[in-house]
């Protein structure tokens, strides 16, 4: 009988609220607008990466998107011969 | 019912999202969705999804079902599959004749099957029990590879033929694989087209390539080729009047460079020469006997793609070696594909922590990552999901072998708080709002028996580190200053849209985490520590009813059940 003890107050408890509440609300929302402000080496193709016209901070919509594209890469020996060939050397 | 004969269309990708659904372009007949990317999310995606559904036919095209994994299905994955088919109503639903998944880890690839009677027994279930499940026909559609495993009793061409006899299933043919397959595994796409009966085909994909010089790579970052556009042409010969697709994921170019390609789609027609070398009719279409079961050669695979930097020297094992794409450089297109594409995907989630670290300082934050915490579920989405906590763990120093000139516990914070911001962003609120004027309405009962919940797209951040003032300075493209260690709450929000962060003051917290799953007010109460649980004074009942009476205003809260369940559980009490 938890509850109905309990919901005994709640009437009183909530009554003097709803007065309050509107003003409550909208002083609260200007403030959220406010603050609201080891390893080998991969050569990575570098015409592959990083053209993403969506990039910029928190509110893009393609983070993370499922795709079927398959990732370029160039085979090279160190980061001078990927270079040459015009990838991005990734190393650890 | 949509008619799908002689449509085209393109790929609705989130670059195009607001010029696609405010100008309705008329020469798509029909667009297509990667199924993964609208499974579960809410958000912006899901309001400019609506608005395509409104005005176009779609096709839902999934990447993640891993049919051919070992195994059942991942029922959660179904599950979010079949709701998303009942909220669109598509023309048609494919995934690829593929597996991505061994045990828990998941690769985030199209890996190519065997081709054996043990594979085709496996798959003619699956196929039959998904067709069941969702209630249609499925289409699946043939993978570009870059290896082969050894032995097998069908060549691709065969297999499809078989298993889409056995099942009614159907073919969404993609002629850029074809074409991808022919040069770096020396299969005929003519076999393919050869094989296939007008009633098995669903529609035609089309798509761009990269040629690496030993090998193609399906990159989907070009315009479609003249020799695919030639196969394209040969294709529609076999089964005229077949709808095809365009699908561009890299390098994405403005909308109109999209519409030509769909226009060319539309008009072309074949000149009938094919690019097909000499030599491949001569090949031998035989196949070998098996030497080992699927579940033994998958996983040897599986090992050298998610290794780290590299596959092992005879790490090609039970793959085919008299291809023309030598089989340790097919196996390194997955391996560095498997690295490649989690890191985009981390840069992607994470980019102020990118920001910070820079390029070598992520990578191997990347590396680390994976090596500790390889991904496990079957959207790229979630492969973040950890991150922060790794990065907070007390063992993270001596895993991410690199010196940040910060602890990476600070890192961790902003991780998480980067994390929370995309999880808000797509959050798939389940519940009704509550507006202020709601809660004024309720009755003490009601007040009593109502389960209130924080939705998802409202998320509670506990950080170590003042990290927010951080984040919005790398917002504002700014160097940051590096954060104050004390103890900092934050909330962090989506409203129109858009994210947005707030502190929090603990008993703030502690009230909304006490919401997380739902709670009555009395639970909530109890959250805020009284001393005796269920036993409240007014003015603690007073604190907590005002506070959600504040968050309604703000769209922190819903109603987890329906006000009709909240009266009937009334009823129940009162009986």
């Amino acid at each position: 009988m938890k509850e109905r003890a309990f919901g005994s107050i709640v009437a009183s408890a909530v009554a003097g609220l709803f007065v309050m509440s509107a003003a409550h609300a909208q002083d609260a929302a200007p403030e959220a607008k406010a603050e609201a402000t080891k390893a080998a080496a991969y050569c990575q193709n570098a015409s592959c990466k990083g053209k993403s016209a969506c990039q910029g901070h928190g509110n893009e919509s393609c983070k993370g998107q499922n795709s079927c594209k398959g990732h370029g890469f160039i085979e090279a020996k160190d980061g001078a011969a990927c270079k040459k060939a015009g990838g991005k050397w990734m190393t650890k | 019912m949509f008619e799908t004969k002689d449509t085209f269309g393109v790929g609705f990708r989130p670059q195009h999202y607001g010029w696609v659904t405010t100008h309705c372009p008329r020469e798509v007949d029909v667009f297509e969705i990667v199924s993964e990317n609208f499974m579960g999310v809410g958000g912006r995606p899901k309001f400019f999804l609506e608005k395509l559904r409104e005005n176009y036919p779609i096709f839902m095209h999934g990447v993640s079902l891993s049919i051919g994994s070992q195994g059942p299905f991942d029922p959660l994955y179904l599950k979010k599959l079949k709701e998303l088919i009942q909220f669109i109503q598509p023309a048609m639903v494919s995934d690829h004749l593929s597996w991505a998944q061994l045990g828990q880890r998941n690769s985030h690839d199209l890996l190519p099957i065997t081709y054996t009677e043990e594979s085709m027994n496996d798959l003619v279930g699956k196929v039959g029990y998904l067709q069941d499940y969702l209630g249609r026909r499925f289409f699946l559609e043939n993978p570009s590879a870059y290896v082969a495993f050894s032995g097998g009793d069908y060549d691709e061409a065969g297999f499809f033929a078989e298993l889409l006899k056995r099942t009614g299933a159907g073919i969404l043919l993609d002629v850029n694989n074809l074409y991808v397959n022919l040069k770096n595994l020396n299969q005929d796409p003519e076999d393919f087209l050869r094989a296939l009966r007008p009633q098995d085909l669903g529609y035609i994909h089309l798509a761009g390539h990269s040629d690496q010089g030993d090998v193609l790579v399906d990159t989907h970052d070009h315009p479609v080729p003249e020799a695919v556009w030639s196969l394209y042409g040969k294709a529609r010969e076999y089964f005229p009047n077949t709808a095809a697709v365009v699908e561009w994921d890299d390098n994405i170019p403005e909308f109109p460079v999209l519409l030509d390609e769909c226009n060319k789609a539309r008009h072309y027609s074949s000149n009938g020469t094919l690019p097909i070398p000499a030599a491949l009719s001569t090949l031998s279409k035989n196949v070998e006997p098996v030497s080992a079961s699927n579940q033994t050669q998958y996983a040897k695979f599986f090992g050298q793609i998610v290794r780290p930097f590299g596959i092992e020297k005879d790490g090609t094992g039970p793959l085919k070696t008299d291809l023309p794409v030598k089989a340790a450089t097919g196996l390194k297109v997955y391996n560095h594909a498997y690295f490649l594409r989690l890191e985009e995907v981390l840069v992607d989630t994470f980019p102020g922590l990118a920001f910070v670290c820079e390029e070598e300082g992520f990578r191997y934050i990347v590396a680390a990552y994976l090596e500790n915490c390889p991904p496990e579920g079957s959207s790229l989405r979630s492969v973040g999901a950890t991150l922060a906590a790794f990065l907070r763990d007390s063992e993270a120093e001596a895993r991410v072998d690199f010196d940040f000139g910060v602890p990476l516990a600070v890192l961790g914070d902003l991780a998480a708080l980067e994390w929370a911001r995309s999880e808000a962003f797509v959050a798939d609120d389940q519940g009704q709002f509550l507006m202020p004027d709601d809660l004024k309405a309720f009755t003490p009962d009601l007040w009593e028996s109502a389960v209130f919940k924080k939705p998802a797209s409202v998320q509670v951040v506990r950080c170590a580190f003042e990290i927010l003032p951080v984040l919005h300075a790398l917002d504002r493209e700014e160097v940051p200053s590096p954060p104050c260690e004390a103890s900092a709450i934050y909330l962090v929000y989506r409203r129109d849209f858009a994210v947005f962060e707030i502190r929090l003051s603990e008993e703030e917290a502690r009230l909304l985490e006490a919401l997380e799953h739902g709670a009555r007010l009395m639970d909530a109460c109890d959250a805020l520590g009284a001393d005796l649980p269920g036993h409240y004074g007014s003015e603690m009942i007073s604190l907590v009813a005002g506070k959600l009476l504040e968050w309604a205003g703000q769209g922190f809260i819903l109603l987890a059940q329906s006000k009709e369940a909240a009266h009937a559980r009334i009823a129940d009490l009162v009986l």
